[in-house]
């Protein structure tokens, strides 16, 4: 009896090693452990037994069909592993074919580098507002304390419509609007497009100017330093260096030029810094008392800093671009780089 | 401004180097734009005497025969002038000219060239087409750098609009003397005492309109003899990029770049009637200006006349016809101040700016009239060998006096931040010529030098004077606490994120494109600007898609030719002359191989819909677009006309050579922006089940899809909750249909009777035929 247990072990652990597929596993299986399999049957013949011979068949029994289930899941599993992988293997594709939709766009440069710019300020607490294109000579000049036939006038070459009505030169004038309709204390910033009758490599009669504005009782010139310290280390990093120096604007006083560590060469002088090291980003300066008086505001009371910058030259600087008309012209394959 | 680093240390000792002083300056508002070695790049060009000359072939060049010490060479040049005698530069074969050129030996007509003879500007000094002449003292095969003040540092400094009193050397020394804290040095250079005679001016001078002139002096110089200005005179003259001309001549502009006052030589002999005028222009007059042209005068031009016509533009230029020439024996000279508005006025109208218009527009110092009209006579003098006329005249309003301003210890504080002594504060602007009248702890009383008329007046003027002085880096960095009375609402900059966003989301590319354009591409009336760059940026643009359209076009031409862009941006809508609306729009182009109506719908409905649910299209006629490819966008309630989009008409693309179809949209970002003002209201979930069928249909070509929606709506009743269109090909299309009650379950067979009911319908109204 124990002899014909072993015989029949034997004899499924071969067909399971002839087994090829996961089908032979399966008729193994049922041959063998199945409802009628061979095993099957005899455990079933087990009650048949004399008592005595009871234990020690069961336990030969019951050790072999352990055994072979075991071998049967091993087998099942190898044969069902392998069969996934064939199945993977079939479905290989070519990862490197391109993505099907709808490509994305892209911002335009000067757009992208004017939302960097006001999310800096905003975050510091700066809200936006915004003026006409066309301007009055009063908004544009008059009150930013620049006379009519005042020699500082030709600072900007100015396109004209009428004898008094022109394209703004700058975008202070929205300083005038927002101070005319609020009062302090108030943190503006106002971007926008600006006009001049000038036009070169550097120069276009169209480009993006950024102005700022900030009023209270105590905003000091140190104050000034500090927030424009701040903006441009969050433009061209920590490591840049900052420094101011004296400048002349008819509406703030006193006025100051902002220049960055040059970001091309370091420092240490190159054609973009022309040798000197230093680029020229921002103007600035406090708020000239004329032009508080022009609003009502009390310039004894109250002062305040203001700034402006062109958005083009961050934008020249940033991505290395030599020659401004690139921006208008449009060319995608331009476009498409940013 | 130019200003020689050797001829600054005539007022203030410097130790430093030119790049160490030239940082100092910058750093205290006078910029050093540049620092320029003057022949640096000048190599191995030489003193030679023409020993003869002889015409080319071509009759417009010289061949010349030129000694130049050691040796005799052969020189071919296109001056004419040149003579046997003449001492001129010559660069042999391998020199260096100005701009680094290398001078090569070459052949013109058959005939050799070993050298080239150099013409001022090649030498680094000033335009001339002529050969530049030596002097005979010049030593044969000589560096010539030797014989043109060469070898001279020379700064060009920027000088700010406000600072009219730093457009002179010794105006840049005064500065240099503040920053490095030193003495101004006050010696007139070179000048021997000169020979003067008691005799009274022969010449009455009249001023007529002293709100334009408001000092006027005069002095004769007698018995000059017009020559040669010395070597000394004559390189610093070149130093500057200015030509020597005479000793008279060279006098006037040698002390206007020194003391900034211009001061203009006539011709005694010249002055008709023996009277000077100063007057305002008669209408009609005219006047040949120094440089040769003829000019008409207008009303409001101030001239310098003599009994008979203007002899000088005031303040301007002089006159032809009483220019100071080779035989002139007696000079009459001027110094003035004029009204810098009426300069400036007039030479913008006459379009001539010159070193003394620009110094006039300033102001000039009112004390250097005087000064510099004693140290041009004496310079005239000891140069031209004359004698000056004790007689001077001087008409003036009355004399200026120095302005007092209050400074106050508390305000310094105030606006820079800093905390300074009002005693330290007094100390620092007393470098720069400030005076104090009387102080306490708290306030103090301060009077600013005359020179500094122009631009101090206020205590903010000396607070800024003091910031400089002490250096901004001296100025500790702060933060301000920020605080607002309100935070100004954004609409427009959120509507134009989430635009942007969606757009570029759409594959379209952003193009920022000029605001001025030509007027071909905008309506009739569009607002002109009167002194355009160029006529194709001459108007206001009243649409954005002729700008798109040039963008496109440029694209084509380049080979692009898968073009998605959109940009946002103002247009000006006319109003009255010369004033505009400003709106702000929003306008794309789709122009790629397989573009149609629908791909541009998608994306009009992508972005309308991401800011209002509430819209239609109508068809509207309009010459930009294909009438029967296009649409007008309705928003909210009232039906507001948005915008339009469609394929463009061919006639519109036409006019830039583009042939493909190019479909396009504007709209109008006001309309969207109040559109997405409107409150969302919340509706709840629905509680009880739906029921789906699908209609499949052969639809006839003039059977519009929202016919069929609106019959499958109409029919269906309040339980039509959703309609579809989810299959389209050729004239089949297919629609998806849910069915849903509110309050209950529908059923099967209520819904199949509303169905057959709408297939009905719709093969009856629509002769549709349904695909069973
Ligand atoms: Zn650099």
């Amino acid at each position: 009896m124990v002899e014909r247990i072993k015989t029949l072990e034997i004899e499924a652990l071969a067909a399971l090693n002839r087994a090829k597929t996961l089908a032979d596993v399966d008729s193994v299986q049922v041959r063998y452990l199945g409802r009628s399999g061979l095993l099957t049957e005899l455990i079933k013949n087990l009650k048949n037994l004399p008592p005595e011979e009871k234990p020690n068949f069961g336990k030969v029994l019951n050790e072999t069909k352990v055994k072979l289930e075991a071998a049967v899941k091993e087998k099942k599993q190898l044969f069902q592993e392998r069969n996934t992988e064939q199945k993977l293997k079939a479905e290989i594709i070519d990862i490197t074919l391109p993505g099907e939709g709808v490509k994305r766009g892209k911002l335009h440069p000067i757009t992208s580098t004017m939302e960097e710019l006001v999310g800096i300020f905003s975050r510091m607490g700066f809200s936006i507002a915004e003026g006409p294109d066309i301007e009055t000579d009063y908004y544009n000049f008059e009150a930013l304390n620049i006379p009519k036939f005042h020699p500082s006038r030709d600072m900007w070459s100015t396109l004209w419509i009428t004898e008094d009505t022109l394209l703004r030169t700058h975008t202070s004038p929205v300083q005038i609007r927002v101070m005319e309709k609020k009062k302090p204390p108030l943190a503006v910033i106002a971007p926008g497009r600006v006009y001049r009758r000038d036009a070169d490599v550097t120069h276009s009669t169209v480009f993006h100017q950024l102005e700022g504005l900030l009023v209270d009782t105590d905003v000091t010139f140190g104050d000034l330093k500090g927030t424009l310290t701040a903006f441009l280390h969050a433009v061209f990093g920590k490591d840049k260096k900052v420094r101011f120096r004296p400048s002349y604007f008819p509406f703030t006083e006193p006025s100051a030029e902002v220049d960055v560590e040059c970001v091309m060469c370091g420092g240490s002088g190159c054609r973009v810094c022309s040798g000197t090291g230093w680029l020229e980003i921002l103007g600035s300066g406090m708020v000239d008392p004329n032009v508080f008086k022009h609003v009502n505001y009390d310039p004894e009371k109250y002062t305040g800093f203001a700034f402006g910058l062109g958005v083009e030259r961050i934008a020249m600087l940033k991505y290395g671009i030599d020659d401004i008309r690139l921006f208008f012209e449009n060319d995608l394959r331009f476009l498409r780089q940013f | 401004m130019k200003i020689p680093f050797e001829w600054l240390k005539d007022f203030v000792d410097i130790k430093l180097r030119p790049e160490e002083l030239a940082e100092k300056l910058t750093l205290a508002g006078l910029e050093v734009g540049a620092i320029e070695y003057h022949g640096k790049d000048i190599e191995g060009v030489v003193v030679g005497k023409v020993k003869t000359t002889e015409k080319l072939a071509s009759d417009h060049h010289l061949i010349c025969q030129i000694d130049i010490g050691k040796k005799l060479i052969q020189v071919i040049t296109d001056d004419l002038t040149v003579q046997a005698g003449d001492r001129v530069p010559v660069a042999p074969e391998g020199a260096t000219i100005s701009g680094g050129i290398t001078v090569t030996k070459t052949a013109l007509h058959g005939v050799e060239t070993f050298g080239y003879l150099c013409k001022p500007h090649e030498l680094g000094l000033y335009q001339e087409n002529y050969v530049l002449r030596l002097p005979k003292y010049s030593v044969l095969g000589d560096d010539v750098r030797k014989y043109l003040g060469s070898g001279g540092c020379v700064l060009d400094v920027d000088v700010l609009p406000n600072r009219g009193d730093c457009q002179s050397i010794i105006g840049i020394a005064r500065e240099v003397a503040a920053v490095l804290d030193k003495k101004l040095k006050i010696k007139s250079a070179k000048i021997k005492k000169p020979v003067k005679s008691a005799a009274k001016l022969p010449i009455t001078i009249t001023v007529k309109n002293k709100d334009l002139c408001p000092r006027y002096m005069a002095k004769m110089v007698t018995n000059v003899v017009i020559k040669e200005s010395p070597a000394w005179l004559k390189d610093r003259l070149m130093l500057l990029g200015m030509r020597p001309i005479n000793n008279v001549v060279d006098t006037t502009n040698y002390l206007l770049a020194e003391l900034g006052q211009p001061m203009h030589a006539f011709d005694a002999d010249l002055i008709s009637g023996g009277k000077i005028i100063v007057r305002e222009a008669a209408r009609g007059e005219t006047i040949r200006t120094l440089d040769g042209v003829e000019r008409k005068l207008e009303a409001g031009m101030l001239v310098i006349a003599d009994e008979e016509h203007a002899v000088a533009l005031a303040g301007v230029m002089g006159g032809v016809n009483s220019e100071v020439s080779s035989i002139t024996k007696n000079i009459l000279l001027e110094s003035a101040c004029f009204d810098p508005v009426s300069i400036s006025k007039t030479s913008k109208a006459a379009k001539l700016r010159t070193e003394a218009s620009v110094r006039f527009e300033k102001g000039v110092d009112w004390n250097m009239i005087a000064e510099a009209l004693e140290k041009a006579a004496a310079m005239i003098a000891e140069l031209s060998g004359g004698i000056i006329l004790d007689g001077a005249v001087d008409i003036k309003i009355k004399d200026r006096k120095p302005k007092k301003i209050e400074l106050r210890a508390q305000r310094i504080k105030k606006i820079l931040g800093v905390d300074l002594s009002l005693t330290e504060s007094i100390k620092l602007l007393g470098r720069l010529g400030f005076k104090k009248i009387k102080a306490s702890k708290e306030r103090a009383i301060l009077e600013a030098p005359l020179y500094r008329a122009g631009d101090i007046e206020r205590e903010i003027d000396l607070i800024e004077e003091l910031a400089r002085i002490m250096g901004y880096d001296r100025i500790d960095s702060t933060m301000p606490k920020i605080a607002r009375s309100e935070i100004l609402a954004d609409h427009a900059g959120e509507f134009k994120y989430q635009a942007e966003e969606i757009l570029v989301g759409c594959g379209m590319m952003e193009v920022v494109t000029f605001s001025l354009v030509d007027p071909g591409m905008a309506s009739a009336d569009a607002v002109k600007i009167s002194n355009p760059m160029t006529n194709e940026e001459s108007v206001m643009r009243t649409a954005l898609l002729p700008g798109l359209l040039k963008v496109l076009s440029h694209n084509l031409r380049h080979q692009v030719d898968r073009v998605r862009i959109f940009e946002i941006g103002k247009v000006f809508i006319p109003k009255t002359a010369g004033s505009a609306e400003e709106k702000v729009r929003v306008a794309g182009i789709l122009a790629e191989p397989n573009a149609d109506f629908l791909k541009l719908k998608g994306i009009i409905e992508s972005l309308v819909s991401a800011f209002t649910s509430d819209w239609s299209l109508e068809s509207v006629s309009d010459n930009t677009y294909h009438p029967g490819k296009s649409a007008g966008i309705l928003i909210g309630p009232n039906k507001k006309l948005l915008g339009k989009f469609g394929a463009l008409h061919p006639e519109v693309t036409g006019k830039w050579d583009i042939k493909e179809e190019v479909f396009g949209f504007e709209l109008d970002c006001g309309v969207l922006i109040e559109a997405c003002k409107t409150v969302k209201r919340y509706r709840p979930l629905p509680k009880f089940p739906n029921v789906e069928r699908d209609l499949a249909m052969f639809v006839p070509a003039e059977v519009r899809s929202s016919s069929i929606v609106e019959i499958i709506r109409q029919i269906g009743g309040p339980m039509v909750e959703e309609v579809y269109l989810f299959d389209r090909y050729k004239d089949s299309q297919a629609y998806h249909i849910s069915f849903r009650e509110a309050e209950r379950t529908l059923t099967d067979d209520e819904v199949n009777r509303q169905f057959e009911a709408i297939m009905a319908e719709l093969e009856k109204k629509l002769q549709v035929k349904i695909r069973k």
